[in-house]
């Protein structure tokens, strides 16, 4: 996983493109995309629970496009305060918040309204009182130190240039023994200068 | 992986590992460049207790 940005990068246009790649996706989850979607790439890819997640609302699982399961890393506890950074829809959200149940908290941190939105809609159809939707990035997580149990991010973090600096505020944020769940892709083979900076393919 | 230990998390692992490009217009790029995903764990430290003094 790189950590360091192309000093040249257009960073503005990136986070445009990004924005437009998942509005788009909030909007039209059956569209065309180059990566999968949905509920049944969920669970037959990644291992999700396919029962689990037919009890969430539709609008939430269809716009899903992780690239791995962080539920699966470990437990989460009943009470825990977890934060989804780049929630999306919030079918990861929501599957923490029944985990954590009433006594905890579920914060979904995401930078695009459409996905905001779905994810709000579907925590209130299902009733969930103890989530949070909150607009972010992941370099400047609008969240308390210390004040959170559990990290998960889904296929986000490869999308942001500057990763130190998200590192740096998934460890601000967590209490001390706390812990990232992570699912993310990583690149085995070297990039060319020229692929590095290329905007499209980091939206891509 | 040295990203997260830099920052000061410790254990971390790669749990799991995904062909999350498979059947999409993107395989052939994901394999030539070994793209794929991974679940990984990382724990933050635990606060140092102060050093305790004999008294």
């Amino acid at each position: 996983m790189a950590t360091s940005c192309p000093i040249d990068l257009d960073v503005l246009r990136l986070r445009s493109e990004i924005a437009s790649l998942y509005t788009r996706v909030a909007a039209q989850p059956d569209g065309e995309f180059h990566f999968h979607r949905g509920p049944a790439y969920a669970a037959a890819f990644l291992g999700y629970d396919a029962t689990e997640l037919e009890a969430l609302p539709a609008d939430c699982s269809r716009s899903f496009a992780g690239v791995g399961n962080p539920h699966l890393i470990a437990p989460i506890d009943a009470s825990a305060t977890v934060v989804d950074i780049g929630c999306g829809a919030g079918m990861d959200l929501l599957l923490a918040a029944h985990r954590v149940g009433g006594t905890g908290k579920a914060i979904g941190v995401d930078m695009t309204p459409d996905m905001r939105d779905r994810a709000r809609s579907a925590a209130a159809a299902q009733g969930l009182r103890h989530v949070g939707v909150i607009e972010g990035d992941a370099t400047s997580l609008p969240l308390p130190d210390a004040s959170t149990d559990v990290v998960i991010s889904n296929g986000v973090l490869n999308l942001v240039p500057e990763k130190d600096k998200a590192f740096r505020e998934i460890v601000r944020i967590l209490r001390p023994g706390g812990r990232l769940q992570l699912a993310d892709i990583v690149v085995q083979a070297p990039l060319s200068e020229d692929i590095r900076r290329n905007v499209d393919l980091w939206a891509a | 992986m040295s990203a997260l230990t830099s920052v000061g998390l410790e254990g971390v692992q790669v749990t799991h590992h995904f062909d999350c490009f498979r059947a999409t217009s993107k395989e052939k790029v994901a394999q030539k460049f070994g793209v794929h995903g991974v679940n990984v764990f990382a724990r933050k430290a635990e606060a140092q207790m102060p050093n305790r003094r004999n008294v």
